[in-house]
């Protein structure tokens, strides 16, 4: 069914907006569960708590793209688990080599954050992406938007996984510089 | 800050971003990895005779194609903004008929260009490709239609078609003129080399003499059965 026609269904109120949603994006949210959570049964549960979030929240929202909306809310819902389960230990999904990448961003030290700062830093993450080629933002989305791993990155791109981690490498140090040469001593 | 903060923060990127990337993984997953050397060497002639034709036949240059009339095809993204229907030329029929008709732009100048370029900047994705087809920006360059002197003798229609799909490709497959007005009836076929569900918008660029558009005061484009 068209997105078009799923969103007004949500808006009617109708139950069929939920297996509609379940039929066509159902795979796509479980995946970015899954990539997160590393558990079958985890990312189940949070796939299906997207679909309440979704029937909570059409009306008023009317999405422009219902399939991120989805992997949005799926990817909050699912990092909100993944913390608070791992708030001790370490464990997840691929999350955890991701965010271990990530870590070389970012000082690693509490920062006080505000709606405000939070909007202009990503506003300038996406400046950072507009000044990516295509495939090279394709792929520093897949991994730190998706946190998919390497492995499969390089297979879906035609590379090798040691090129991916190579260009992931470089994108990581480009953000920083260019984050860092904004004024953000993350 | 903490590497957890910047993941979330991340997760509120531009979503046409987010998107395209998803659509690069799907549609890079249908190719099969272990075809023979020889099968992937004749496959990728193929697409350089493809990549040629296609750009020799959407993104010419105006000065090499004759006739009133020259089109190229860019990707826009999808979106359902209002702001569409209402700089469209054939708003009315929009209003009225919203699942016949499709938005039509009209650029005469330079300046009508910068100014369609800041009013939808974040309606259409301007600087993103999607497959084969490229950006708009990009067409603009390639077909020099964002140059000055293009506009002396030439204007520029364009064609938004949102679609439901990556899948689908369109194409002008006729143009109806009727006295004072001009139609474009606009074709879709199935591209079985990318099979995406995700919503897609693309743009027909559509190049034409000022003397010709002259001839016109109605301008309208149809999704042809």
């Amino acid at each position: 069914m068209d997105d078009r026609n799923i969103v007004n269904l949500y808006w009617q109120r109708s139950k069929d907006a939920i297996r509609e949603t379940a039929s066509k994006y159902g795979g796509y949210c479980k995946s970015i569960a899954k990539n997160i959570l590393g558990s079958n049964e985890d990312a189940e549960e949070c796939v299906n708590d997207t679909y309440l979030n979704a029937w909570n929240s059409m009306p008023p929202h009317r999405p422009k793209i219902l399939s991120t909306y989805l992997g949005k809310i799926t990817r909050h819902l699912s990092f909100d688990k993944f913390r608070h389960k791992n708030a001790d230990k370490r464990g997840g999904g691929e999350i955890t080599i991701v965010l271990d990448e990530l870590a070389e961003c970012v000082s690693g030290t509490e920062s006080v954050e505000n709606e405000v700062s939070r909007k202009l830093l990503v506003e300038e993450i996406n400046s950072f992406l507009n000044t990516l080629p295509q495939e090279k933002c394709n792929i520093f989305l897949c991994r730190y938007w998706y946190a998919i791993p390497v492995s499969e990155i390089a297979k879906r791109f035609g590379m090798t996984e040691n090129n991916v981690s190579v260009t992931l490498n470089r994108m990581r140090k480009n953000l920083k510089t260019h984050l860092t040469g904004r004024g953000y001593d993350l | 800050m903490k590497k957890e903060n910047l993941f979330d923060i991340i997760g509120d990127v531009d979503e046409q971003k987010v998107a395209t990337a998803s659509r690069a993984m799907t549609a890079k997953k249908k190719t099969n990895p272990i075809w023979p050397k020889w099968g992937a060497m004749a496959a990728c002639f193929c697409l350089m005779l493809t990549a040629v034709f296609l750009f020799n036949s959407t993104v010419k240059g105006p000065e090499d194609v004759e006739g009133p009339y020259a089109i190229a095809v860019a990707y826009v993204g999808w979106s359902d903004s209002q702001t569409i229907c209402d700089g469209a030329l054939n708003k009315e029929l929009l209003k009225n008929e919203p699942n016949e008709h499709l938005p039509i732009f009209r650029i005469d100048t330079l300046e009508d260009l910068e100014q369609f370029k800041a009013q939808y900047e974040n309606v259409f994705a301007m600087d993103q490709g999607f497959d084969n087809i490229r950006s708009f920006e990009a067409v603009l360059k390639q077909a020099q239609f964002d140059r000055e002197i293009f506009y002396e003798d030439n204007s520029m229609l364009l064609i938004y078609i949102p679609a439901n799909s990556g899948s689908l490709r369109f194409f002008v497959d006729e143009i109806i003129t009727n006295d004072n007005s001009l139609c474009f009836s606009v074709g879709q076929k199935d591209n079985q080399e990318v099979v995406t569900d995700d919503m897609a918008g693309w743009m027909l660029l559509v190049k034409a003499t000022k003397e010709e558009l002259g001839k016109y005061t109605s301008f309208d484009a149809v999704l042809g059965k």
